[in-house]
Order: structure tokens, then sequence, then C-alpha cells
């Protein structure tokens, strides 16, 4: 299951960078590309940055009793954005942007399922599918527009030994 | 003569850096802990997917003048930290880092009293060849 979620993020880590190299956040001293997976980052860590995409793991369940069943997962990626100008009167524009960048990202769904545990990684032979992106209703706090997008991921669990 | 500039210049690098230093002291420099990963050699990808690290290292540093600066409603509280290069060498050796900037953009926290802060920014100050202050700006 961790293969799942750790080949799932790095897909869309590396189609970011790829898509839109200044899309980067720092965080911990570094600068990365803005696609954060929270359970991955230390329980310290500063609240949520803007403009970055962030990664919640939700339920997990198999879908049929087999000894490899198909397993689903749930996943919400949240971003907010305070626009680019003081006044944030762009901060709609910058939303649809972040809007479209993760659905660019999430496509092509699917990516080869990688155990990133071992060194050097290893290919699982096999593949992790996911839905589209369902983006929720966009709401704007204090000049902050918030989106969640929810999708499901797709994996044969032959990984759980 | 070539020499000559070259010695002035380095002097002059060692100069700033011990003026950096006394001048944190003279105007009450305290001591912060900088935590830094145990394992530097932890690529990028480990550190992304949450894979274990080798534990973490602890230098007091000192003199460091801390700064609050004022928040806005709703932001996390930050300081601006400023180290002098000096007080840094220690560290920078035993941690295997190459800068005084590499230790402090690879650090995992700085611990201020009770209050531990993340650093978000690091500018450098450098004068005659020599980095002799660093202006940290950290996150609570």
């Amino acid at each position: 299951m961790q293969s799942a979620k750790d080949s799932f993020y790095m897909a869309l880590r590396d189609r970011l960078a790829t898509l839109n190299p200044q899309r980067t956040v720092l965080l911990e001293g570094r600068t990365r590309p803005a696609i954060v997976v929270r359970e991955n980052e230390p329980a310290t860590a500063v609240e949520d940055q803007p403009n970055t995409f962030y990664l919640d793991w939700g339920l997990a369940l198999a879908l049929d009793d087999s000894e490899t069943p198909v397993m689903q997962m749930q996943c919400t990626v949240g971003y907010w954005t305070a626009g680019s100008t003081d006044s944030a009167g762009d901060r709609g524009r910058q939303m649809t942007k972040l809007d479209e960048e993760l659905l660019q990202i999430c496509d092509p769904p699917r990516t080869r399922l990688l155990d990133y545990s071992s060194s050097p990684v290893t290919d699982l032979g096999r593949n992790v599918f996911w839905t589209p992106p369902a983006m929720k209703a966009k709401a704007d706090e204090q000049g902050r527009v918030h989106r969640a997008a929810e999708l499901t991921i797709y994996f044969l669990a032959e990984d759980w030994q | 003569m070539l020499n000559t500039i070259t010695e002035a210049v380095t002097q002059s690098g060692v100069i700033w850096k011990r003026a950096a230093e006394s001048v944190l002291r003279s105007v009450g420099g305290v001591e912060i802990q900088l935590i830094v990963s145990g394992s530097p050699q932890v690529d990028e990808n480990s550190r992304e997917l949450g894979l274990p690290a080798g534990g973490s290292q602890q230098f007091a540093i000192s003199p460091v003048v801390v700064s609050w600066l004022p928040a806005k409603p709703a932001e996390r509280t930050r300081a601006e930290i400023f180290i002098a290069a000096a007080s840094l060498e220690g560290a920078i050796e035993a941690s295997g880092a190459s800068s005084g900037v590499e230790l402090l953009q690879n650090a995992l926290a700085i611990v201020f009293g009770e209050r531990r802060l993340r650093i978000a920014a690091v500018q450098v100050g450098a004068a005659g060849g020599a980095e002799y202050l660093y202006t940290v700006t950290a996150v609570l």
C-alpha cells in the first residue's frame, strides 16, 4: 500500500516539476515542487503554504477477498491561494491556474508501481490507477481561496507482505 | 602588489567576521540550539516520502540576536535571527556541511528557549571574500 502512495506522489511531483518548474515551495529549508504529502512532513511543520498541493490519504479498502485484492484508497488534494498581488484581486485566476495544473498532472491517470523503500528503487511490475480529481466548491475566506479535490487510486495489493 | 591586495581583502574578511561576532555579543547576544539532520546524505526523495532518516544533531550557537517581527492577523509569529558566521564554524565542521548557508538551509529547526522555530529563509552578509553574518527568517 505504501508503494502505491509513494508512486502516486512521485508521479504527480515529477509531472508538476515538468509542467511548471516555477511552482515550488520552500519547506525545511529546501525548495521543491509545490506538492506535499502531509503525513510525510515533520509533525511540527508550519501551516499550509499557499499555492501548494497538500495530499492527505483517507479510507482504504479491499474490493474483493482474493489473495491479491484490488485496493482502493481515497486521496484529498487541498490547496489555497491569496493571489499574486497585495489586494489579492487575482486570487480567482490563480486558483483556476492551480485547478488546471492539478488536472494536468493527474493525466494520464496511471503510473508504474515502484517500491521506494528499497535501494535502488524496484519496479513492482504493475500500475497504479486513479480517477480524475473531483473538485469541491471553493471557499473564499479573508482573501484566501481554498479548494479540495478528491480522487481515488486503485492498485493490486500484492505488496502487502 | 597582487599579494598585498589579496592579503588585504582576506584580512578584511576576517575583520568583518570578528566584528559581527563582537557586535552581536555586545548587544546581548543569546544562545540558540540548531537542530540538523543526523544523516546529511538522505536524498530528497526519501525526505519527501517520509522514509526514516538517522536521527538529528544539536549544536549550541551563540552569540545570536533574536528579533520578533510583527505578525499580521492569522499569520504565524516570525522572527529574524542574526547569527555571526564565526559562531557557526564548529557546527559546520561537525555536521560536514560545506558552508554556513548549507548548514542553515538544511537545519530542521532552531530552538530558542522553549520555542521551536522552522527556518523559512536565509540571507548572507559577505565582505572581503568571507561570509560574516547570516540573517535567518524563522517561523514559530
